[in-house]
């Protein structure tokens, strides 16, 4: 029998930082002379990504003091000192209900994701930014995009292509280890490439029974008919990750395939479980990035209800949000802040891994575009104004780092607006009614 | 083709509720589902067992000449030379058998004595029961202030660190009684009128054949059935009669056998005259003692087995010779007819997490054999 | 005839004798039948019961399939109709295409091929078309629920020929071709076809096949066997005679449990378990097996009561026959006989549980991990076994009113007394808080308890006029309610024609709520109501509305 590495192992092992040191003759193999892309001549792969944290933050003690470069680290976002001068930290940005109702916990994400207040709990006008640089950038790779959390729970997820349409997330380290490294897995770097052949096979038939299928009964309604269009569209995609497998991929020489995950993680929203549930899913997600399995993904370190519990502690942040008193002396919830800081250290966490992470002459944090947000500012009365945002990463040098930006009250949505335009989606504008934007962040820009 | 038919069990209806008569599940009606008693009854099974040892961190105030001298240390004493060393192992193999025809001295503690002196406690706070009603100058006075308590094996073994907290024998009782039901104890107090104060009820001793439940803190999960090990553990079975004093379970002495096992599954089982147990209730389990007189061949004889074979006795910290010597000079019961004190005072810590007991009416009707019936006052 | 509408809002019971009064008849020996909303055609995702039920079925329970799919929407309180309207993003589908290959190398492994492919092929490295079609049609026959065409069947024959020659394995071609088969639509989804009813000139109806399939997902939550197929084959299923014939076959097999779990773990969302965690140091006893055990009690005592004992559905929330394992049991504090599996367990009369709403998958279900809530717990009682819609909270809640002296609650009660004290709150709050309160007996994990911090607490309150002490005569009240029975007639009819109920469904509704009445309030009587009922079959051509849904690209 097999012996399953455990989780600990592959955390040490394989991605520590020993694992990941790429021997000198793969770089000048594979790099050109400027080591800013691959000697096939192909640049770098630019990614982007979104983070989510539920539950906002205390302002008084999250907001930096000072703006531009150099901003302090107030207590809340104390644990991202290491990553300060990678990120950029946005305030005072507005989200508004644009004259709808203030749903609570889904409003501000989804303005945040799509440019439009939904009108109900089950509205989403359009599709999420991901969606859409999916569609610019995710070609070419056998995962058009990828979404995880860390909560283990396949509802929670910020991505999605319309309503009642969201993308399914990724919640078992084994089934996600399993769908990116799992038997077809292609290792960009072996010297040798065969085409599958019994992946041709696979390929041919499943292009045989689409083929089969595709004069299906269109007695259909309106909706059935766009169902079953999105179903073919999704065999499709299947037959191209099937093709995909039988081409040479290009080589990547910071891939390094881990070792298995067999063992499955426990239940539950206890911090702590997140905390490491999130670690495991940031690192295979990290080397998927480093293989070109996918070039832009989702991460949801909580949902916008964040149920997380503290152990042996009654109440979950959601509801500390509501009922914790105010510490007269602090001057605000200490608990409530106890679960912020723990989203901050996973935030920090992410960051670093991209940023530690060599790829060609610099880090894949260099090639990426993180943008992180949260639903609420101060979530006890479900306000909308100012809901905290950070970027991570330069998307190879676009924009400048190491920032504090004071949105002075414009849309937040100039955000995603400005960061779509960065990886040269061709818009003048994002968003609708008082969401709608259309003026650049400017000093972020190159 | 195989059609899916998951079935479920049979029951109720007309089957009328066979399956459980065939466990008499203690009683009719709980008097209160929320402390799970049920008609005046507790059961708890055992989650923690060791000797009743009083005990500071470091060992400095009951043992200020330090723990015992081991089987090593008392090699090495008797031995001196590198010289005579090598001769005793090249004639006798192995370093326990010190003897003088090269005895094992675990197994033959008497034919010589260790050159060693026994360090036995100092000192006069120890725990336990009192067993014998008087206070006497060798007895000992707990840290909450109860006087006249009997547990000279303390004295003998209380500077040994294995048995101590977080040594070997601690952890090896701890891990067997969890592992498996050998030493799976049972109490079940029945006849219970008034939860508080009863002066009269009964409390049955039985060895359970269920698995216990690990709550993630460690603990075990209360409240959970255990069948009785009418077969292998009749030799447990055992019953007393006792009160409730302000929720505390006190019973009168009576002979009893304590399961006892060890690792690789030797099984040496301990005799306690005149046992009787002091446990304070909680809603969800109890903590006391199991006090008594331990017969000194046999204890020591379970004890030498389980732990002075091979380098045993080195890893948890004794030697033979002058332990089996020291029980003899602590001893304060049973005298034979010479006069000699044969065994000696002692007790269990116990702590138990509620359970209900399952009867089986078929197998108690075969009549009950209990170990010992005699009893000593 | 009285109303849904008039039933939910006064929720009396003196309603409830009304209706019985009124409708007092079988719809089906009814002279008027009701006139009958004719649906549009749904196309409706396979579930997971759904799925592990017919491979189960077609190959044995023994073949591995995924214990959880991607998460649908609820609608109308139901997962099933969720299943109809839900959007299909490319992520999904690569999910079933997965799915299908592992049943595929499962049932065509070396272990188990030789048991489903019913010949010997010529050489297992070479193709064999004759061989590879004897597999295929058969089985193709029972995953797409109709009979295949010979020109379906020759093109999958070409296929698995192809494969099997380009790899020199027999099988792997074959099992190839059945995974792209069980990633193809026709599995994946469950239609409704239409065709023109010879009976009503200018109308449509279901086609034979779909009846079929219906049939069989109501009452089995599977596909349609052999008999049902032959049955669509030969048109019986289009006569009266024929469908009551099926029908009868099916409401009398055992695996009418299989639909009976499905749609009650549906209606009673314990798809949360999937998800469930209770905090272990506050609940030690509530491990990490406790969930999946504490539905499967649940489940069992539904079957039980239903199916078993023909029992009355009311009594389901009183009756205190169960099954527990020694797990659960110590959750509950009796003593049972130790054993891995569920033993039957009859709770004592004054055990404080009677019957569902007690047992610890709803208590801990609509709990917090740490604590309980009677918001939640009245929020679950209302929305999914009254079918009453609780409003979701205000979106600018001032929740200064709970800083006063919040250290101070010792029970939920004291706390949610602020609740009712602010206007903004009360008026929800009064919906969910005065019956979940009756639980307040029973913790977070589901275990009994007389007092919090310290206080005795105080269980009483009212459901819609009806009076309780505690959470036992909660679920008398629970039982007299007349929306228990309507809504359970009205979520099993949802559930039979895969739509949410209209208006225009009042009739219908009420008819079967006279039926099932009538019936002893047998579920197994309402079923073969439904089945009959002209609303089962009922459809009209689709509207040529504009989409709604997202495209996916």
């Amino acid at each position: 029998m097999k012996k399953p590495i455990s989780r600990r192992k592959f955390l040490k092992g394989t991605l520590g930082g020993a694992a990941v040191t790429v021997g000198l003759p793969f770089l000048e193999i594979f790099l050109n002379a400027n080591g800013n892309a691959l000697a096939s001549g192909l640049p770098i792969p630019k990614r982007f990504g979104t983070w989510f944290w539920g539950l906002g933050m205390n302002r008084e003690i999250f907001v930096p003091k000072t703006v531009g470069a150099g901003f302090d680290l107030p207590e809340e976002m104390a644990s991202l000192a290491p990553v300060r001068d990678h990120i950029n930290v946005f305030s005072n940005f507005d989200t508004t209900t644009d004259g709808r109702p203030n749903i609570c916990h889904y409003t501000g994400w989804v303005v945040l994701r799509c440019g439009t207040a939904p009108s109900d709990r089950s509205d989403l006008a359009g599709q999420s930014v991901d969606v859409m640089m999916a569609e610019a950038i995710g070609r070419g790779t056998p995962f058009r995009q990828i979404d995880v959390n860390a909560t283990g729970d396949a509802r929670d997820t910020h991505s999605f292509r319309g309503r009642n349409a969201y993308n399914v997330p990724e919640t078992s380290p084994v089934a996600f280890y399993q769908r990116i490294f799992g038997p077809q897995f292609q290792d960009p770097n072996s010297p040798t490439f065969t085409p599958n052949p019994k992946i041709m096979a696979e390929k041919s038939v499943l292009s045989g029974v689409i083929e089969q299928t595709a004069s299906l009964n269109k007695a259909l309604g309106a909706d059935d008919r766009a169902r079953l269009d999105q179903y073919f569209t999704g065999l499709r995609d299947m037959e191209n990750q099937l093709a995909y497998f039988l081409e040479k991929p290009e080589p990547r020489p910071a891939c390094h395939a881990p070792g298995a995950i067999t063992e499955e993680m426990p239940l539950g929203l206890d911090a702590e479980l997140i905390a490491e549930r999130h670690k495991l899913m940031s690192q295979i997600l990290v080397m998927a990035l480093a293989c070109d399995q996918t070039r832009v993904f989702n991460m949801t370190y909580s949902n916008s209800f964040a149920a997380t519990v503290k152990k042996g502690h009654e109440k979950s942040h959601h509801t500390e949000t509501h009922e914790e008193l105010v510490d007269p002396e602090l001057g605000y919830q200490p608990m409530v802040s106890w679960y912020t800081r723990r989203s901050m250290e996973a935030w920090s966490y992410f960051v670093q891994q991209l940023a530690n992470f060599p790829e060609g002459d610099g880090t894949l944090l260099d090639n990426a575009l993180v943008y992180a947000h949260s639903d609420q500012s101060f979530a006890k009365v479900h306000s909308l104004e100012g809901i905290p945002m950070f970027t991570a990463g330069s998307a190879g040098g676009r924009i400048k780092t190491g920032l504090h930006i004071d949105g002075q009250r414009s849309p937040g949505t100039r955000l995603p607006f400005t960061l779509m335009r960065v990886l040269d989606l061709d818009i003048d504008a994002w968003g609708s009614g008082a969401n709608r934007a259309t003026n650049d962040i400017a000093d972020i820009l190159v | 083709m195989a059609a899916q038919n998951r079935t479920e069990p049979t029951v109720f209806g007309k089957a009328g509720g066979a399956a459980l008569g065939v466990f008499l599940l203690c009683g009719l009606v709980p008097l209160s589902g929320e402390s799970g008693e049920v008609n005046g009854s507790i059961g708890l099974v055992i989650s923690y067992l060791n000797l009743a040892l009083y005990q500071t961190p470091d060992g400095k105030e009951e043992c200020p000449e330090g723990f015992h001298h081991t089987q090593n240390d008392n090699f090495m004493a008797q031995f001196p030379t590198e010289e005579a060393r090598e001769t005793m192992l090249k004639k006798y193999i192995y370093y326990t058998h010190r003897g003088p025809n090269g005895e094992d001295v675990f197994y033959h503690p008497t034919v010589i004595q260790d050159p060693l002196p026994l360090r036995d406690i100092q000192g006069s706070t120890g725990l336990g029961i009192d067993l014998d009603g008087r206070v006497d100058s060798d007895d000992f006075n707990s840290p909450t202030g109860k006087t006249g308590i009997d547990n000279q094996i303390y004295r003998v073994v209380g500077c040994i660190p294995g048995l101590r907290n977080g040594g070997t024998i601690d952890g090896s009782l701890k891990t067997e009684i969890r592992a498996s039901h050998k030493m799976r104890m049972l109490v079940e107090i029945t006849g219970i009128d008034d939860f508080q104060n009863d002066d009269q009820v009964t409390v049955s001793m039985y060895r359970g054949l269920d698995g216990i439940e690990v709550a993630p803190d460690n603990t075990l999960v209360p409240f959970r059935s255990q069948r009785i090990d009418y077969v292998e553990g009749q030799r447990y079975i055992h019953q007393l009669s006792g009160r409730l004093e302000d929720g505390v379970l006190k019973t009168e002495p009576k002979d009893v056998m304590v399961p006892m096992y060890g690792p690789f599954n030797i099984q040496r089982d301990i005799v306690l005259r005149d046992a009787r147990f002091e446990l304070n209730l909680t809603d969800t389990g109890a903590e006391g003692f199991l006090g008594g007189y331990f017969d000194i061949e046999n204890w020591y004889g379970s004890f030498a087995k389980i732990w002075g074979a091979h380098f045993n006795a080195d890893v948890t910290g004794w030697s033979g010779p002058a332990t089996y010597a020291g029980l003899y000079r602590f001893a304060d019961a049973y005298p034979d007819d010479e006069g000699r004190n044969t065994a000696i005072s002692g007790a269990y810590k116990l702590e138990f997490v509620r359970a209900f007991v399952i009867h089986d009416p078929a197998k108690e009707n075969t009549g009950r054999t209990v170990a010992a019936e005699s009893s000593h006052d | 005839m009285i109303s849904r509408a008039f039933i939910v809002r006064g929720a009396l019971a003196v309603c409830l004798i009304a209706v019985m009064a009124v409708v007092g008849y079988g719809i089906y020996y009814s002279n008027r039948p009701p006139a009958v909303y004719q649906g549009p055609p749904t196309v409706k995702l396979i579930s997971q019961p759904q799925y592990a039920n017919t491979v189960a079925y077609i190959f044995g329970d023994d073949i591995e399939v995924p214990p959880q799919f991607p998460p649908v929407a609820r609608e109308d309180g139901l997962l099933s109709l969720g299943y109809a309207n839900t959007a299909i993003t490319p992520v999904v589908v690569e999910r079933f295409y997965r799915y299908g290959q592992s049943v595929a190398e499962q049932v065509l492994g070396p272990d188990r091929r030789s048991y489903f492919v019913p010949c010997t092929p010529a050489s297992v490295k070479t193709a064999d078309g004759e061989c590879a079609r004897d597999f295929i049609v058969p089985i193709g026959r029972l995953l797409y629920r109709r009979t295949l065409s010979s020109d379906e069947v020759a093109a999958y024959v070409d296929l698995a020929n192809t494969a099997a020659t380009q790899l020199q394995d027999f099988y792997q071609g074959l099992s190839y071709v059945l995974s792209a088969m069980m990633a193809s639509p026709e599995f994946v989804f469950i239609w409704d076809r239409l065709e023109d009813d010879p009976d009503n000139p200018g109308q449509v109806r279901l086609d034979a096949y779909s009846k079929a399939s219906r049939l069989s997902f109501f009452f089995w939550n599977s596909t349609p066997d052999d008999q049902l197929l032959n049955a669509a084959e030969t048109g019986q299923i289009h006569t009266e005679e024929g469908v009551r014939r099926q029908v009868e076959r099916l409401v009398g097999s055992p695996r009418l449990k299989q639909s009976i779990r499905a749609f009650f773990a549906d209606m009673l969302m314990f798809d949360h378990f999937e998800n469930l965690a209770k905090d272990s140091v506050i609940y030690p006893a509530y491990g990490p097996g406790v969930s999946g055990d504490a539905a499967e009690q649940s489940l069992r005592t539904i079957t039980h009561h239903l199916v078993d004992n023909l029992g009355d559905y009311r009594d389901l929330f009183t009756t205190r026959e169960t099954f527990l394992t020694n797990t659960l049991a110590a959750l509950y504090r009796v003593p049972v006989e130790p054993s891995r599996e569920f033993v039957p367990h009859e709770f004592a009369e004054d055990s404080h549980r009677d019957g569902l709403l007690t047992q610890v998958a709803f208590l801990s279900l609509h709990s917090h991990p740490g604590r309980s809530s009677p918001t939640l717990r009245g929020k679950g009682l209302r929305e999914s076994l009254l079918c009453q819609e609780v409003p979701r909270p205000p979106p600018n809640v001032d929740f200064s009113n709970f800083e006063d002296a919040a250290g101070d609650f010792k029970t939920a009660r004291e706390r949610l007394v602020r609740h009712s004290s602010d206007p903004a709150c009360a008026n929800c709050h009064k919906i969910t808080d005065p019956i979940g309160l009756g639980f307040e007996n029973f913790d977070g994990a589901g275990q009994f308890r007389a007092r919090e911090g310290g206080a005795l607490i105080d269980a009483s309150g009212e459901l819609d006029g009806i009076p309780f002490a505690d959470a036992s005569a909660l679920g008398e009240a629970v039982k007299q309610h007349p929306g228990t029975t309507e809504c359970v007639v009205s979520r099993l009819l949802a559930n039979a024609i895969n739509r949410p109920n209209r208006a225009e469904d009042v009739a219908v509704i009420d008819d079967l709520l006279g039926d099932f009445a009538q019936h002893g309030y047998r579920i197994t009587d309402l079923m073969r109501s439904i089945a009959l009922s002209e609303a089962f079959f009922a459809v009209a051509e689709p509207s040529p509305d504009v989409a709604t849904v997202a495209r996916a690209d």
